[in-house]
């Protein structure tokens, strides 16, 4: 059995937790409780043939206040980096946050989850923002911790590429949009 | 070629001699010149230093000859050097040796401290009963509180964590220890581990390696790649700590390339869990011969205490019994009620002045007076004895009279003044308990001993003469008018009549006439001595005798100066 630690980060109140808890328990809260330094939690499944546990690192979301600190970073085998769209702030948080985790990390995979995509009406990120996204070469999945939508293939494919021979490239496989 | 073998050399052969030495001369001669210096070489100490390093070092490349061969000497020399001269070496290896000395002291004297205040802290055994209770209390068995107590510590689980990303890479755990899932433990001490060394900023090396949560310790061994986690229940001694260090050291120098290339997956460690396993450590606490002994010791103590106790309370309440029986039988003395609390006592009575004094009672019937409180009142007891005594402590009475009761009448008896007798009378109406008082007897036998005293008194006189004026005589007139005054008192309580006659007397010289008129002088010389008219109760006579009556009858004539005397007689009449 092979195990990988995976940190889920992203901006405060993006759905960090609310991802993890429908990944792992399939459930899911309205309430928010900030989540104060690292909760770990693990699921394990199969990808391809190949048993896999993902032991997942749900860190608390970046703000003003608490800047991501590498030592929880350390030693991740790839990221999810989380987006609210219906903040664009979160946007250019998580471009900030790639940059550090490729600084600590270096050029392991990851997936980016533009999250809360049941309430894609409200979305304050715009089509252009991800075209940028897609033009920068990162993989994205539009996901909903509420309904679930896009949760499962955003780990699917996070795995895969941790698990794949060569992730050498600084982008996870290919872009995954929806 | 036959002709040359006849000779021994052939023509040919001196040829080709002769052609060799032409064709190769020179390089014969250089040749030549070789050999000689080659078999004259100068192996002296300055061409061998120049050579020897490299021929050494050469030498160890190849093989472990060199080693072989050099080993013996250079331990012989080792060993001499270190006989002549040891302080070369002890100079060269103390300061390598040195702090590791002081750490091997450092931490046997911690873990002796360790385990001396473990024996302290343990020895007490009233732990021992409380576990009962506990057992009672739980519905545990008493074996199993007894092992949850006396363990001293027990490491339960190992964690083999990979330091870098947190996984976990081998685990063990003791029998019947409930595991957690060891795959989240793993993680989430890891993230402990960066959130408080972030959160308090300490410095690298300054890494959380102790948690502690109620009866559990979590102990950290930080190694280059992993770290070791011990879950430990109790109190761990401190040499436990370097035993885990120990197994961490090792796996990492077993496993170093494993764990440089770890990448999740967990199975190629699996052969370190045997390493684990040798942490799983317990020790118990071997005293329960100790406890044993030292809860019976304290429940004889508590025995032997609570049987003096029960003795000298029974005895107490013995005593308390007994003092307040010799109260209810000691006149004057009326306990109106006694009462106990625990070990105090209260007493409230009445207590006749005169009565024995309860203090001394009580200090007779060895009770503990601080014990006891009691109060008295005062109050007059009737019964005969008190009458009696308290008549005696009121009256005070001369030795000569003695007192008696008649059913509720005082009787006085025996002899007393009369200023005494006129007190009683009037103090011994106001006594309690007393119907009347009777001192009768006393009075007429106070009389008649006053009559004895004065019948026994004579004054007297000179030769034929009848005055009063000598010293003697004057003494005998104040000792009679004394005596006098008190029969007259006497006389005046008891209402009795009392004469007095003066009887003057003479000796036999000197005619009868004489002698008769002498003795009525004398007589009168001494009533008119004595103030008759002061004494209201007495009437007086004074009377001659003349010797030729009495005296001379029963005297021959002899002049006796005795017979020259005035002497009383006394009657006394109606005594009431
Ligand atoms: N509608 C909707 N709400 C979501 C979704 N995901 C999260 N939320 C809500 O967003 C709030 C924040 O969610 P969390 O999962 O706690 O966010 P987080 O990123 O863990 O926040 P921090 O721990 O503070 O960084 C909660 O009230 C969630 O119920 C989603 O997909 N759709
Ligand atoms: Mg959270």
């Amino acid at each position: 059995m092979i195990e990988k630690k995976i940190c889920m980060l992203g901006a405060f109140a993006v759905g960090k937790t609310s991802l993890v808890r429908r990944f792992v328990s399939s459930c899911f809260s309205e309430q928010y409780h900030t989540t104060i330094g690292v909760t770990v939690d693990k699921r394990s499944t199969t990808i391809d043939g190949t048993p896999l546990t993902m032991v997942l690192w749900d860190l608390y979301g970046e703000d003003e206040f608490q800047k991501l600190r590498a030592s929880y970073l350390r030693g991740s085998s790839g990221y999810l980096l989380v987006l609210d769209g219906m903040r664009r702030a979160t946007l250019d948080i998580a471009l900030h946050i790639q940059e550090r985790a490729t600084d600590t990390l270096g050029p392991v995979p990851f997936v980016v989850l533009i999250n809360k995509h049941d309430r894609r009406a409200e979305w304050d990120i715009t089509e252009q923002d991800l075209a940028q996204l897609t033009q920068r070469g990162w993989s994205f999945v539009m996901s909903s911790a509420k309904t679930g939508q896009g949760v499962e293939d955003a780990f699917a494919t996070l795995a895969r590429a941790m698990l794949a021979p060569a992730h050498s490239s600084p982008t996870a496989g290919n872009t995954h949009g929806s | 070629m036959a002709q040359s073998r006849n000779d021994g050399t052939t023509p040919g052969e001196q040829d080709y001699a002769e052609l060799r030495s032409l064709l190769l001369a020179p390089e014969q001669t250089r040749l030549e010149q070789l050999r000689e210096q080659v078999e004259h070489i100068d192996l002296n100490a300055q061409n061998l230093s120049r050579v020897l390093p490299d021929a050494i070092a050469l030498r160890g490349e190849g093989d472990h000859q060199l080693t072989h061969v050099l080993t013996p000497h250079v331990s012989e020399a080792l060993g001499t050097s270190v006989r002549r001269q040891p302080h070369l070496i002890v100079d060269a290896i103390a300061p390598i040796m040195m702090p590791a000395i002081r750490q091997a002291i450092a931490n046997a004297l911690r873990s002796m401290v360790q385990s001396l205040n473990q024996t302290i802290e343990h020895s007490l055994s009233i732990q021992s009963l409380k576990w009962r209770v506990e057992a009672l209390r739980t519905g545990k068995p008493f074996a199993e509180i007894v092992l949850l107590h006396t363990l001293r510590y027990r490491v339960e689980q190992v964690f083999l964590i990979h330091s870098q990303t947190g996984l976990l890479l081998a685990h063990a755990a003791g029998d019947s220890v409930a595991v957690q899932d060891q795959t989240l433990v793993s993680g989430m001490l890891s993230a402990i581990r960066s959130f408080v060394q972030d959160s308090f900023g300490a410095a690298p090396d300054q890494v959380l390696n102790t948690l502690q949560v109620g009866e559990l310790t979590v102990w950290i061994e930080q190694g280059p790649a992993a770290i070791l986690a011990a879950v430990i229940r109790g109190t761990p001694p401190e040499n436990l700590r370097l035993h885990l260090q120990d197994i961490l050291t090792r796996i990492h120098a077993d496993r170093s390339e494993a764990l440089a290339r770890f990448t999740g997956d967990a199975a190629t460690f699996a052969s370190v869990t045997p390493l684990l396993e040798e942490c799983l450590r317990a020790q118990f606490e071997s005293r329960r011969r100790g406890i044993a002994l030292m809860t019976w010791a304290l429940m004889v103590v508590a025995l032997l205490f609570t049987a003096w106790w029960g003795l000298s309370s029974y005895q107490e309440r013995q005593r308390w019994q007994t003092y307040l029986s010799h109260l209810a039988a000691e006149p004057g003395l009326v306990v109106t009620n006694a009462e106990s609390e625990g070990r105090r006592y209260r007493l409230t009575g009445l207590r006749d002045p005169l009565a024995a004094d309860p203090a001394a009672l009580l200090q007779d019937s060895g009770m503990d007076a601080s014990r006891v409180e009691s109060k008295w009142q005062a109050y007059y007891a009737l019964d005969p004895t008190f009458i009696l005594k308290r008549a005696g402590f009121v009256l005070s009475p001369p030795q000569t009279v003695q007192l008696s009761l008649e059913g509720s009448r005082l009787t006085a008896g025996g002899t007393a003044p009369a200023d005494w007798i006129r007190h009683s009378r009037t103090v011994a109406r106001a006594l309690p308990g007393l119907d009347g008082y009777d001192d009768r007897r006393l009075v007429s036998c106070s009389l008649d001993v006053l009559r004895q005293q004065l019948i026994e008194t004579s004054i007297l006189f000179e030769q034929g003469r009848s005055n009063l004026a000598s010293p003697d005589q004057l003494q005998d007139v104040r000792r009679i008018a004394e005596l006098l005054r008190q029969l007259d008192d006497m006389a005046r309580l008891a209402g009795a009549a009392v004469s007095v006659s003066i009887v003057g007397q003479t000796d036999i010289v000197g005619g009868p006439s004489l002698n008769r008129r002498l003795s009525e002088s004398r007589a009168r010389a001494v009533l008119d001595a004595i103030h008759p008219a002061s004494f209201q109760a007495l009437t007086f006579q004074a009377r001659g005798m003349t010797p030729e009556t009495e005296l001379q009858r029963a005297t021959p004539a002899v002049a006796h100066p005795q017979h020259r005397r005035a002497s009383l007689d006394v009657t006394i009449q109606a005594v009431p």
